[in-house]
């Protein structure tokens, strides 16, 4: 669905994307994530050609994006808004017929899902006297009109309240059934840990993981174990400590180290382990190591 | 797909304006104070008129001294006058309110002016005073000649009808004040135009940024389509905003000729093809460019406020000509004409205006629409690039130099 080669992106002399390769597959829910700054939006900007690129091949469906294909596409923007002066059913229809419906498909489509949403009776309604809410949640209708095949949504979740925040997850559950390809632009790790069936992490414009959510976690070890404890904990080479604080831990086991064997070697070196939980290793912590130091000076 | 959408563009910008109230508010307040200006200037023309042989300004009773002799008791007997001998007394009258108005005539009409001293009555009335004055001088010398017919020229004057030929020999014939009051409407309507337009002109593309809209657009609808949308449908509402204004006016003018200044009618206009192909050409041009300089504008700024600064600029700039009308009029080979007729944000009213007076060839004017539209082209180009680049920069002013190496 989306193939990007070799792409690289540059302003002036700031470099922001470099030497990037990525593949979204047909279906799958892609988690494209990195900090602020990390060149996320540039490259979402440069696939749906809003941006031309340095270098490098960026395509949908097998071509550079036109916004002739705009009917298959539902973008949603992290810098997002609408016409605040239009009545939403207006507003909704126009972006419906740029979408590619004709002029009663779009104001059909609308109404439904202004119906769905609890908004009927705003349809006449201009859009600045809706509450923030609403708004969002017409935003989202507008993302979704047309049954896009493809749905980039950059900062999902940015500015919702947490009753259009379950309304988006709905959304793309739906998308998801329906055979929709996803991209989420995000820094929301337990989002991604709950859509995403791949993920990128950009840092300083390069690919720093990449691929199936499992082989991500694996890359930066993939157990972990939370334990509770009184002693010292040992330096050993078949863990690193990722959190510890007054006797609670968080362990990154090495690669080929089983649970109970790090148990084992602890309670004989002396440690006194009052509870021990092994699970994989979240993304939000993986995210915290790659991304940890650069976050706290921006 | 994309024309497609030109279209969407264009039908939803119209739309959205024909159907805001505001948008006819402005527009029907021109044409509304067009008339109230007309049917004022009417007013006072009537009032003068009425000075000179209105039954109500006969009804006033005037005394008169004459030291020039030329003055004639029986025309001022019968508009009412009296001569008498005491200028004092003519004076103590009009303040005891026994008279209306007393005229001293002096010794010397051409170089002394009447005194002229009366009740006041309004400022209308009071200029009533001196119609009436004029009028008895002039109808008691009509009344000293002989021949009827000299009589009534000297009452009326003559009418004229000028012809001029262009370039000495040629015989071809120069425009007449017929011909310059078309070119003169050409002007007017694009000054119109720029007053009523500037500020949507500008919100055009600001309205994108400032609603967070232009990502989410450019990917329906590539930025060169949307912004020639936006141009065209700017024009069809200048065409309809034109229509609204002026068509009430010719309607008015045609059905009431009177509400017209005196001196103008519709039957004057003189339609000469140069001045009309001219005409329309530089009122087109000269939209299109202020129209895409101001998206342009609007495209690299955050907010209305922020491109206030360049707005001004640009409307200053557009009626610098006006400033040196003289000028322009009187020596359109100065080297000051010139250079307004060529720098192409100076150039719609300055070649509009020379037009209207019949001397702009149509060599300078080729060259000045040339270069119009080059610089027009140029700013839409630039306005693509800006509009594009804006989408991230929504809350600052564009670095131009980047969006240029932006690709």
């Amino acid at each position: 669905m989306v193939h990007v080669e070799h792409f690289a992106m540059a302003f002036g002399n700031t470099r922001v994307i470099e030497d990037l390769s990525f593949d979204v597959r047909v279906g799958e829910t892609f988690g494209f994530l990195g900090s602020n700054g990390s060149g996320k939006t540039t490259t979402i900007r440069c696939l749906l050609g809003i941006f031309q690129p340095s270098a490098g091949i960026l395509h949908i469906n097998g071509r550079p994006f036109k916004p002739g294909q705009s009917g298959e596409l539902g973008y949603l923007p992290e810098e997002r808004g609408l016409y605040k002066k239009e009545s939403v059913l207006d507003a909704m229809s126009y972006f419906g017929r740029l979408k590619g419906l004709s002029a009663r498909e779009a104001k059909q489509w609308s109404l439904n899902y202004l119906e769905r949403v609890g908004l009927a009776d705003k349809a006449s309604l201009q859009l600045e006297k809706l509450s923030g809410g609403q708004q969002q949640k017409v935003q989202l209708g507008v993302t979704i009109m047309n049954h896009p095949a493809l749905l980039i949504l950059d900062e999902p979740a940015k500015g919702f309240d947490p009753v259009n925040r379950r309304l988006l997850m709905d959304i793309i559950d739906e998308q998801k059934n329906e055979g929709s390809t996803v991209v989420m632009v995000t820094h929301q790790m337990d989002e991604v840990e709950r859509l995403c069936d791949r993920i990128l992490l950009l840092k300083d414009g390069r690919a720093r993981a990449y691929g199936a959510v499992s082989d991500v976690q694996e890359q930066f070890g993939g157990n972990t174990v939370q334990l509770s404890y009184e002693g010292r904990l040992p330096v050993e080479d078949s863990f690193t400590v990722i959190r510890d604080n007054l006797g609670h831990a968080e362990l990154s086991l090495a690669n080929g180290v089983k649970p109970s064997a790090l148990l084992r070697s602890l309670v004989e070196s002396g440690v006194i382990v009052s509870s021990f939980t092994s699970s994989r290793r979240s993304l939000d912590s993986i995210f915290v190591e790659v991304y940890g130091a650069q976050d706290e000076g921006e | 797909m994309g024309r497609h959408n030109l279209r969407t563009v264009i039908s939803f910008e119209v739309k959205r304006t024909l159907t805001k109230p505001l948008f006819w508010v402005a527009a029907l307040v021109v044409p509304v104070l067009a008339v109230a200006a007309m049917v004022l200037s009417t007013l006072s023309q009537e009032s003068a008129r009425e000075g000179a042989g209105n039954p109500e300004l006969q009804d006033i009773a005037f005394v008169f001294t004459d030291e020039s002799g030329l003055v004639s008791p029986e025309v001022a007997t019968s508009m009412n006058g009296t001569k008498i001998a005491d200028s004092q007394q003519g004076l103590a009258d009009v303040k005891a309110g026994t008279v209306d108005a007393y005229f001293a005539f002096g010794a010397d009409l051409l170089n002394e002016p009447v005194q002229i001293h009366g009740v006041d009555i309004g400022l209308f009335g009071n200029s009533g005073y001196e119609s009436l004055a004029a009028t008895l001088i002039q109808s008691s010398l009509v009344a000293q000649v002989d021949n009827p017919e000299v009589a009534e020229l000297l009452l009326k004057g003559p009418t004229f009808d000028v012809t001029t030929y262009q370039d000495g020999q040629d015989g071809k014939k120069g425009g007449g004040s017929g011909a310059m009051m078309l070119g003169i409407m050409f002007l007017l309507v694009f000054y119109l135009l720029i007053v009523t337009l500037s500020n949507r002109m500008l919100s055009s593309t600001l309205e994108e940024k400032e609603n967070r809209v232009t990502e989410m657009i450019l990917t329906t609808i590539d930025a060169s389509n949307l912004l020639i949308g936006k141009i065209v449908s700017l024009t069809i509402i200048g065409i309809i905003q034109m229509a609204v204004i002026m068509v009430p006016i010719f309607v008015l003018a045609r059905l009431f000729p009177n509400v017209l200044p005196e001196g103008l009618s519709l039957e004057q206009l003189e339609f000469d093809p140069q001045i009309i192909i001219v005409g329309t050409l530089m009122l087109v041009c000269g939209f299109v460019l202020f129209t895409v300089s101001l998206v342009a504008v609007g495209a690299a700024m955050p907010t209305v406020k922020d491109a206030q600064g360049v707005f001004t600029a640009l409307i200053l700039a557009v009626m610098v000509p006006m400033f040196v009308i003289t000028q322009i009029m009187a020596s359109p080979d100065s080297i000051v004409v010139q250079a307004l007729t060529y720098f192409p944000y100076f150039a719609p009213m300055t070649g509009m205006l020379r037009n209207a007076m019949g001397n702009l060839p149509l060599w300078q004017a080729g060259i000045s629409l040339a270069l119009m539209l080059a610089v027009s082209y140029f700013m839409f180009r630039l306005a693509i690039r800006l509009f594009r680049y804006g989408s991230v920069e929504y809350s600052k002013k564009i670095d131009i130099r980047s969006a240029l190496r932006s690709g």
